[in-house]
């Protein structure tokens, strides 16, 4: 769905992404695990365009997005989740929502968005409790909800997940993660997933990549990945792979 | 023992380098001088550079955006011309008058520190632009202690030490002496613990208050510091014009002396002092584009901002940092080459 | 005091109010748009009346006419505006440079006013005139009040109704709000958010413009018409900065306040409504009505 061919991202004079291959296939969940400062989210900001970025990025094998604006990748079907959750504080959960369908609504536009926001309300029913309470006083677990659920609402047809684990508690974390399967399986959505969480992000992921100060360092279906030594090592912990 | 040693040697370094300095810029203003009026601009920027000190304390150290800064001058300057012309009642000299201002506008200044910083940050902003509205209107209206719209006139001469001050070039090397000093005890509380305290106050509040400042103190004691030092420009002002009025404490003015701090650099006491400079000479020198001279002032604030929101001082900065880091990659470079001729 | 007395006195101070909250409404935008304050929101209203003045008094526009072609030079006054005090700063570590800046941009809008019409100060004829060309006035009993202050009481409520309904009902408002609450949030979906912004900035632009026109009869426009933003920043803090309503009621008040010290004590009727500014904070120091967002100041 998405091949990236020698990708260099930079921040200033800074070059975080030195020259990276990537393919993002149809239908799957890739993801990407790697430790602070490796450049996960810089790889993210280079698909959908808040950053400074050379090098081939080609959507559906037709499309060059490598130079496009966040707007334009938008409105191509890739929605990016930034890390953070980053609702919109002073909006209840419903006008959270209502901003996600700008894409294909248009300004001034009278397309209906019932039955997108009626399948992400039956996909997160918390939400659905919360629809009119504004959204800076959720939860942590609320707010990431929100923020995939409005992603959702944008028609994607990827999905770029930055670090959803971050900052919540491991209950939330494994409701969240079985909607994020959810929302792959039964909607079919792409998704790329950048985690800290390797463990639970290999478990959840069909492809992994490992990527260590700019460099992609080990790739591979996850089960191998997952057996990789300098993987459990450096993410895993020696115990990980025991009961 | 030995870094010791290197701190004291430093210090006499700066000290040395400092007094050049000074004597440089006294013999270099006296010769550029020659009319009675560029000495008066020279001896109201020395003035103004206290109040872009005590900018620099409230805002470069301790983060506060404060308006009120003529407020206090004005409170400093109609104190001194009420003492010194008898007004309420005692006549005290000059020198005399100008010292109680000191404990007079501790206490003041504390009071509505406390008072006014209870709020934070814009709010607080806005209650020092209301204060100075306040204290205009007082200054203009109240007749008795301020003298209204004429203000108060027939300050008499200062004298100091048993010489009269007669004419602003008398009062310059006073004035230079008072702004140097007075620079060198507000760069002596940047290092002290409240100095940091403020600066943490400023960076963090939550850090610091967890690390156990009381920051509600540590920026009520800046805004008094801040206002005796605002107090004390007035009172000199009026000392040295002889006549004050409230047209000079208006709310207009108050942006020239956050400027004055800004340009030179807000984290800077070197740089509020030239900064004060700046402000007070260039119009002067650009006074033969007197329609537009506003225009530049306002156009030059913005592009001072988008551009050089560090100020001077932070060019300073910046430009060390370069060049230190060009001296490191050249010793690096140096010190591999002699590595490899060694390994040879 | 006699009731025809107090109807002129709140009838004055309901309008100066609604003047305030013109300005303060354009301010609580423009807060939550960019996140500072603008401290030349006055001087885009002074701007905005001598627009008016000039092609009411020196192209004898009519009415049908100056007022469209009013408002494109009140948007175009915004779009510069941003892009050139806006723009170069959205990234300004320094929140205080921000604040600095638009205070310089209160110097060159003065300034430029100078520059172009003079300094010397245009009067401008109230909207509705009696039969000799003087104020029209509408009596109540004894009270005389004019027509002018009526008509800003009228007007700026409108606007202030239309205004929040663009903002809070209106589609197209929601994206506004999205774009100026987290603009990088906003540019992942789509919003485009510098068009929405600058959008912001037009509005406000408009709204000062407007209100610079109803003013100048009562002021006269001259290019320290700006100082009025100050009675206005004191609405919105004692509103309390989170809402355009806070920001409403707050300036209300301060114009009532003001208008009936003026009565009590003319030359410090300043002293009266910053004094009151600053009590009301140390009371409630994050103003009257809690901001939408749990503690943004």
């Amino acid at each position: 769905m998405i091949k990236i061919s020698n990708l260099h991202a930079y921040y200033g004079t800074i070059e975080a992404l030195k020259g990276i291959n990537m393919e993002i296939r149809k239908g799957q969940i890739t993801c990407l695990i790697g430790s602070n400062g490796a450049g996960k989210s810089t790889l993210l900001k280079s698909i959908s365009g808040a950053c400074n970025r050379s090098g081939s990025i080609m959507y559906k094998d037709n499309a060059d997005i490598s130079n496009l604006s966040p707007q334009k990748v938008a409105r191509l079907g890739i929605t990016h989740v930034p890390e953070g959750r980053h609702v919109f504080p002073g909006l209840t959960v419903k006008e959270n929502l209502e901003v996600g369908t700008i894409n294909w609504h248009g300004f001034f536009g009278r397309k209906p968005y019932q039955k997108e926001m009626e399948e992400v309300f039956a996909l997160f029913p918390r939400l659905k409790e919360r629809e009119n309470q504004l959204s800076w006083s959720l939860s942590g677990g609320e707010q990431q909800m929100l923020a995939i659920g409005r992603a959702l609402m944008s028609h994607p047809e990827v999905l770029l997940l930055d670090e959803p684990s971050m900052g919540l508690a491991p209950l939330v974390i494994a409701e969240l993660f079985e909607k994020i399967v959810e929302i792959n399986k039964e909607w079919g959505l792409t998704i790329l997933l950048v985690e800290q969480n390797a463990k639970l992000a290999m478990k959840t992921a069909d492809y992994t990549y490992v990527l260590e100060r700019g460099n992609i360092t080990v790739e591979g279906p996850s089960a191998e990945v997952r057996s990789n030594d300098m993987v459990i090592k450096s993410y895993l912990g020696k115990f990980a792979n025991t009961k | 023992m030995r870094d010791n040693l290197n701190t004291t040697r430093r210090t006499i370094i700066k000290f040395g380098v400092l007094l050049v300095a000074v004597v440089a810029f006294y013999f270099l203003v006296s010769t550029l001088c020659t009319s009675l009026y560029t000495m008066m601009v020279v001896d109201i920027a020395l003035i103004y550079s206290l109040i872009a000190y005590s900018v620099s304390v409230l805002l470069g150290m301790g983060g506060e955006l404060s308006f009120a800064g003529v407020s206090f001058m004005g409170g400093g300057a109609f104190l001194l011309a009420n003492l010194t012309t008898g007004r309420l009642g005692p006549t005290l000299s000059p020198v005399v008058s100008f010292l109680l201002i000191i404990p007079v506008f501790i206490v003041i200044a504390f009071i509505i520190g406390l008072i006014l910083l209870r709020l934070k940050g814009t709010f607080f902003t806005f209650a020092t632009i209301g204060l100075v509205q306040m204290t205009f209107a007082i200054y203009n209206n109240y007749k008795p202690l301020f003298g209204g719209a004429d203000g108060i006139a027939g300050i008499p001469t200062t004298e100091i030490f048993g010489t009269k001050l007669m004419n602003y070039n008398d009062w310059f090397p006073v004035l230079l002496i008072l702004a140097v000093v007075v620079g060198l005890i507000v760069e002596r509380i940047r290092t002290t613990p409240m100095g940091r305290s403020l600066a943490a106050c400023r960076d963090n509040e939550t850090a610091a208050r967890v690390l156990g400042v009381n920051v509600y103190m540590t920026k009520v004691l800046a805004f008094t510091i801040a206002g005796v030092l605002s107090a004390m420009a007035g009172g000199l002002y009026a000392m040295l014009t002889k006549f004050v009025s409230a047209d000079m404490f208006t709310y207009a003015s108050s942006t020239k002396y956050i400027i004055m701090a800004m340009l030179g650099g807000v984290q800077s006491t070197v740089g509020a002092f030239l900064g004060a400079f700046i402000v007070q000479v260039l119009p002067q020198i650009l006074s033969a584009f007197e329609g537009f001279l506003q225009l530049f002032w306002g156009i030059a604030i913005v592009l001072l901002m988008v551009f050089m929101p560090e100020g001077l001082a932070g060019i300073v900065k910046s430009l060390g940092r370069k060049f230190r880091a060009k001296n490191k990659k050249k010793v690096a470079a140096a010190a591999a080459a002699a590595t490899e001729e060694g390994v040879k | 005091m006699s009731p025809s007395l107090f109807l002129s006195l709140l009838v004055n101070g309901v309008a100066m109010g609604m003047v305030y909250a013109l300005l303060g409404m354009g301010l609580i935008l423009l807060v939550r748009a960019v996140g500072i304050l603008n401290f030349a929101q006055g001087d885009l209203m002074m701007f905005g009346a001598y627009i008016c003045a000039c092609l009411l008094l020196d192209f004898e526009l009519p009415l049908y006419l100056l007022i469209p072609i009013a408002f494109i030079w009140f948007a175009l006054l915004g779009v510069i505006f941003m892009f050139t005090i806006y723009w170069p700063l959205r990234k300004a570590t320094y929140s205080q440079a921000t604040i600095i800046a638009t205070m310089g941009a209160s110097i060159i809008l003065q300034e430029v006013a100078k520059i172009i019409w003079g300094s010397q100060p245009r009067s401008m004829p109230h909207l509705v005139l009696n039969s000799e060309g003087d104020p029209a006035v509408l009596q109540i009993g004894s009270a005389s009040l004019q027509w002018q202050y009526l008509i800003i009481i009228a007007v700026g409520a409108l606007i202030i109704f239309l205004i929040t309904q663009l903002f809070e009902k209106l589609y197209v408002g929601k994206m506004m709000q999205a774009a100026c609450q987290d603009s990088y949030a906003a540019n992942l979906l789509g919003v485009p958010s510098i068009l929405t912004i600058c959008a912001t900035y037009i509005i406000v632009a408009i709204v000062c413009g407007i209100c610079g026109y109803l003013v100048a009869p009562v002021f006269m426009v001259r290019s320290t018409l700006g100082t009025l933003q100050l009675r206005a920043f004191a609405g919105v803090v004692i509103g309390g900065f989170g809402s355009i309503k806070g920001a409403v009621i707050g300036c209300l008040l301060v114009g009532i306040v003001e208008s009936f010290s003026t009565m009590a004590f003319s030359g410090y009727k300043d002293v009266t409504v910053f004094l009151l500014l600053i009590i009301f904070l140390v009371f409630r120091p994050t103003g009257l009505f809690k901001g939408k967002i749990g503690d943004k100041a």
